[in-house]
């Protein structure tokens, strides 16, 4: 029985995460698989300049798209020193104030109000509701989470925190406007002129007042990872001592949990815990953003949001370089040719290599691992520039909508199959 | 040669800019421009004096009328979709457009309208102009604009985006045409010397694709903001509140300060649907709250000033979860 349960459950997996052929003929199908989960927020120095102008363009920037957003309500935090390594205070931020707690509170939309918790956006984010599982013992309940083949265990712990600590680079300081670094193609002046090489540039925005600051504007990133630690030990614990179905909204229900003192005791312990929810320390990235590409902007507040979500989508991809847990897996969604959604905000290269995986659930973990199929690599040309605002940009790659890859090794892949890279 | 060329440009006065790549290039042969497709193929003669980057399809384009500009626009189709009659034309979204007819002033600032008056033309059925009866108006979104319906003192400016060669030197310009996604209102008016931009007071009105007023023409109010998710800050007697695209004053017009008003200062907290806090109030008292789409309190008035510090315990209330 409990092998055919575990078949059962193999083939619900590989039947979630590899697709049919079916997918093929509807890409966005094909996009629905696991991402990891991210909450962004920022550092902010009031003291320094145009602190206002980043925290309102950081504030406007979405989750990147390979990750489920899972912002909790602050997104900006200030610290009065610069230059300094944060992770200290970042840590102690975390502590104080039960961060990692919260990330799973959020995991299971827990009610403040009652305590209890509600599973439907791990089963949304599992697309367990989908699968070939019985859909109604994944029915919201506690129940539902017990069907699932790994309780959810691979998604949440792949739940990650990043910090930025975003600060204005006096570029002042630095060669700009006057010294002509401006990496700027005005459009028409090189639709007009035929100018390729950027012998005239446009600069973009509103007037005289254009100024070198807006034109100049870098920033300097440092990018803190951190992941969530969802391991054998804190998943019991959650799920013994503290997991309870959200009580109805109906009075009747709320009476009856009223009168339920078991149920009182567990939030009261869920609150009270300060210790067994914690976030580690994953690495860190620096990096100063590059000269703005002015063409296709029109405000000074297009400059600030594109250099501060560029440097970001930088930092997340050297840390997915760096770090094997970070990676995200994309779904290959075409075969014929082979074609995923990532491109250049991910950091592909014509250099680039990827792993083709199928996942593969483990009976003796109860976990999900994932087995190696083959290797491809990206076509030279028909790299995607998904970088923010490539397409205003008029960037060469940005009117493509997917990377075309080739076969390095390995056969028989289907859409549906994730990549991921490899070093 | 180059810089002749460049020279040329500049007194051209050159042409548009839009939002996105277009198979409609504008090209120039001697004086005049037009537009080639995407293979070189002509696909509206060079006539013009100018002629923008296409958006969406279109193209903005002038005939020189004595030492003025008159102003239409053209389809990727070649056809003349509005004939070249206005002063100016501008804001380009969701289909519509506005048109001028007025004086066109010049100063150190740049070319700015006033004293004219404005209204929109729908692209699809251009045959159709709205009267001109407005004295500034703003771009369409979610199907709705806001439109001034006195008379100012505004200086209502040409959108431009200077060209400068690598050394920073002007050397032409390109009137933005279209309506980027992070238009503000205040990117109406021409900026003073020192790059301030002033907003006049005015009597703005919400107004449907139909020219249907959806806000009371009786208390007008006395300065907007563009939406966001729905939403756009409004003023009036000196006090903001929020209304959302149906015109309805979701969060009453009663408070002190409030989210994306001029002067408002970015905070710490972005609160999510999921807790159906969706914008910030100040009150008399410097207090802060946050409310929902319906203007209801999801976190109380509190001296928190919106800013958190790596040092803080966040008040319990302040988290979503």
């Amino acid at each position: 029985m409990r092998k055919i349960l575990t078949l059962t459950l193999i083939s619900a997996l590989v039947f979630l995460s590899c697709g049919t052929a079916a997918q093929a003929q509807n890409p966005d199908s094909a996009m629905q698989y696991r991402r990891s989960s991210l909450y962004s927020f920022m550092i902010s120095h009031p003291d320094l300049k145009m602190d206002d102008e980043i925290v309102g363009a950081f504030m406007a920037i979405e989750t990147p798209d390979k990750y489920n957003n899972h912002d909790l309500s602050v997104k900006c935090v200030t610290a009065a020193s610069k230059g300094d390594d944060l992770t200290r205070q970042i840590e102690n931020w975390f502590e104080r104030n039960d961060v990692a707690k919260r990330l799973v509170s959020k995991w299971f939309l827990r009610s403040k109000e009652t305590g209890g918790f509600d599973p439907s956006l791990v089963m949304e984010r599992g697309l367990y509701g989908a699968s070939a599982m019985d859909v109604e013992t994944a029915a919201q309940s506690k129940r539902g989470i017990d069907a699932l083949a790994d309780k959810g265990y691979e998604m949440i712990s792949n739940t990650f925190v990043i910090v930025n600590d975003i600060t204005y680079v006096d570029h002042e300081k630095n060669a700009d406007v006057a010294t002509g670094i401006l990496s700027i193609i005005g459009g028409i002046a090189a639709a007009a002129t035929g100018d390729e090489n950027n012998l005239v540039t446009g600069l973009s925005t509103l007037g005289a007042m254009v100024s070198s600051m807006i034109a100049g504007f870098t920033v300097k990133t440092t990018s803190y990872l951190y992941q969530l630690d969802w391991n054998d030990d804190v998943a019991n614990t959650f799920y013994d001592l503290y997991y309870y179905d959200k009580p109805g909204t109906d009075s009747l229900s709320m009476a009856l949990f009223a009168a339920d003192t078991a149920l009182a005791a567990r939030k009261a312990a869920y609150e009270a815990d300060k210790s067994t929810f914690r976030l580690k320390y994953v690495g860190k990235y620096v990096a100063r953003s590059a000269k703005p590409v002015l063409r296709g902007l029109y405000n000074p507040e297009d400059v600030f949001r594109k250099v501060c979500a560029r440097a970001i989508d930088n930092n997340v991809m050297e840390l997915q370089k760096e770090f094997d847990q970070f990676k995200v897996k994309v779904p290959l969604f075409s075969t014929e040719p082979l074609m995923a959604r990532i491109g250049m905000k991910e950091g592909i290269t014509a250099k680039s290599k990827f792993e083709v995986l199928v996942p593969v659930y483990d009976d003796a973990t109860g976990k999900v691992r994932y087995n190696r199929r083959g290797v491809i690599r990206p076509v030279a040309g028909k790299i995607w520039d998904n970088r923010y605002m490539a397409s205003e940009e008029q960037a060469v790659g940005s009117e493509l909508t997917a990377t075309t890859f080739e076969v390095v090794s390995g056969m028989n892949f289907t859409p549906g199959m994730l990549i991921r890279e490899i070093k | 040669m180059k810089r002749t060329v460049i020279t040329l440009i500049a007194s051209a006065m050159l042409p548009a800019l839009c939002a996105t790549a277009q198979n409609m290039t504008p090209f120039q042969s001697g004086k005049a421009w037009g537009y080639k497709d995407a293979g070189g193929n002509i696909i509206v003669e060079a006539a013009y004096a100018a002629a923008s980057l296409a958006a969406d399809g279109y193209g903005l384009v002038a005939v020189q009328e004595g030492n003025a500009l008159k102003w239409g626009v053209v389809g990727q189709d070649g056809r003349t979709v509005i004939e070249p009659v206005y002063d100016y034309i501008d804001l380009y979204s969701e289909g519509m457009v506005a048109v001028y007819r007025g004086p066109v002033y010049s100063s150190d600032e740049g070319l700015y309208m006033s004293g004219g008056q404005w209204g929109y033309i729908d692209l699809a059925s251009p045959a159709e102009e709205f009267k001109v009866i407005f004295d500034i108006v703003g771009p369409f979104t979610d199907s709705v604009a806001w439109v001034n319906c006195v008379r100012t003192e505004s200086r209502r400016q040409r959108r431009t985006m200077p060209i400068v060669d690598k050394k920073g030197k002007p050397v032409g310009e390109e009137i933005i045409f279209g309506v980027s996604a992070s238009f503000t209102m205040n990117d109406l008016y021409l900026p003073g010397s020192d790059g301030s931009v002033t907003v006049p007071d005015g009597a703005w009105v919400l107004m449907n694709r139909k020219g249907n007023a959806l806000t009371s023409t009786d208390s007008p109010y006395q300065a907007v903001g563009e939406f966001k998710d729905g939403l756009a800050w409004v003023k009036r007697n000196g006090r903001f509140g929020f209304v959302n695209i149906h015109g309805e004053e979701v969060i009453p017009v009663i408070y002190s300060m409030v989210q994306d008003a001029p002067g408002s200062r970015p905070g710490s907290l972005l609160l999510h649907p999921e807790s159906g806090a969706v914008r910030w109030v100040v009150n008399d008292s410097g207090q802060r709250a946050w409310l929902n789409e319906k203007g209801e309190t999801v976190i109380g008035f509190t001296d928190f000033e919106g800013k958190v510090s790596v040092f803080d315990t966040v008040d319990e209330n302040m988290w979503d979860y």
